[in-house]
């Protein structure tokens, strides 16, 4: 007897208030339960037509896949660190996902609705689905309800944002749980999300799981039980919740104060250097999506009032963790 | 007999006029552009920038070189010869387009 295409003994549906916006997701429970990981701190939303929809499918095989990719031309607009490709298809204003035959995703921003697709048993299946093709399409449906991403770790201090930004390996997380040990509010690990209003530039938390490497690990002591723990398949580093190892609070809202661009040096002692904004908007730049254009614009015009709002520096990290919280609280009062 | 040229081809009494899918932004003195077709990024520094603003399809090379050679004192024919080959190149990553 063949078995059915799509392989789900039961689909549920959670959904979460993100920003005032209602975001539904729907899928099989261990999927439900990836994702809840790193959502679970967004409160529960009781609206019955939610803005956002993501449905997540398990199938078969690849053959079987219940995504597929739109015909037409499509733009590379991404090529995800895990492989893969991320298309847009201008005509349609779409965006399709695909990383091996494992998962596909196909978005359409406008509309909000998200559909992914993970084939039965691939190790990496549900980290992929609940991270790059929860995060992209999120960031993507966002974006056109003006709500702009932010790669950067997010800390608060009295209202005001001190936001770390930085590809891999410049030290985010390190620096992020240096300060939340030292009292300051978390806004989010790697991501935020930048709005307008009135009053300028506002920064919304993300406040998702925290991704650690072995070597951040080895520097905090109460994080060295995340050793002994299986790491997740797919996932190239470690996880743990802020809430769970410091008595740290979400800032959902602050305003920006200052921006700055860590990098490791092998050095004694940390410097933080004033950097020009010009400077500062190449680095930030790679943000944007080169999606649909009118939203894309919005995107980069909102990184630039960020750096007109906030004073920039680079960051030389040194080996004096400790001396960071006093460095860097300056910049946030 | 009418000579067609391709829009990426700029000479000096061509008029370039920016492409409609290029994002743009300026902070103090350098504009980025975000070209969409490529995926690629540029910054253009003061003098590249103003540039950029003049190319509005109105104006040919020759009467942009004009300007800026008067804005910045700076001898016509250099001037002349370094915005012909920045616009050839801006034309070449297709931010620009020639007009006329």
């Amino acid at each position: 007897m063949r078995s059915p295409p799509v392989v789900e003994a039961s689909s549920l549906t959670h959904t979460y208030s993100l920003y005032g916006l209602g975001v539904a997701v729907s899928g099989d429970a261990a999927l439900l339960a990836a994702l809840n990981s790193r959502l679970r701190q967004m409160p529960p939303d009781g609206a019955t037509a939610p803005a956002l929809a993501f449905e997540f499918q398990t199938v078969r095989d690849a053959a079987n896949h219940t995504v597929e990719k739109p015909r037409g031309p499509g733009r590379l607009v991404y090529e995800p660190k895990v492989g893969g490709q991320v298309l847009h298809f201008d005509s349609r204003d779409q965006l399709y996902i695909e990383i091996g035959e494992r998962v596909r995703a196909l978005c359409d921003p406008a509309g909000g609705h998200t559909r992914v697709s993970i084939v039965q048993g691939a190790g990496d299946g549900l980290w992929l689905a609940s991270h790059p093709l929860l995060t992209l399409p999120l960031m993507e449906a966002l974006k056109r309800r003006g709500l702009y991403s932010l790669h950067a770790a997010g800390l608060s201090l009295n209202g005001r944002a001190l936001l770390l930004a930085g590809g891999r390996g410049a030290g985010k997380s390190t620096l992020a749980i240096t300060l939340l040990r030292a009292g300051f509010g978390f806004l989010g690990d790697d991501i935020v999300f930048l709005s307008r209003d009135d009053d300028g530039l506002r920064v919304s938390a993300f406040p998702d799981e925290i991704d650690v490497t072995d070597e951040t690990v080895k520097l905090f002591p109460e994080l060295r039980h995340l050793a002994d723990r299986p790491r997740t398949p797919g996932s190239p580093k470690r996880q743990f919740r802020a809430e769970d190892v410091y008595r740290s609070n979400v800032v959902w809202e602050s305003r920006p104060a200052a921006l700055v661009f860590p990098g490791v040096a092998d050095s004694d002692s940390s410097r933080l250097e004033p950097m020009d904004r010009d400077e500062a908007l190449l680095e930030l730049a790679p943000n944007v999506l080169l999606t649909e254009p009118s939203s894309s614009q919005a995107h980069l015009d909102a990184l630039a009032q960020l750096i007109r709002e906030s004073e920039c520096y680079r960051l030389r990290t040194g080996r004096d963790l400790d001396a960071l919280p006093r460095l860097l609280r300056g910049l946030a009062e | 007999m009418i000579e067609r040229r391709s829009p990426e081809v700029i000479g000096l009494d061509g008029r370039p006029r920016r492409r409609e899918r290029v994002l743009t932004q300026r902070l103090t003195g350098t504009v980025v552009l975000l070209n969409l077709e490529n995926g690629q990024y540029y910054a253009l520094n003061e003098v590249g920038s103003r540039v950029w603003e003049m190319c509005d399809g109105t104006r040919s090379v020759a009467k942009l070189a004009s300007i800026l050679s008067s804005e910045y004192a700076v001898p016509h024919e250099s001037c002349q010869a370094d915005v012909l080959g920045l616009l050839q190149d801006l034309a070449s990553e297709k931010l620009v387009v020639a007009e006329g």
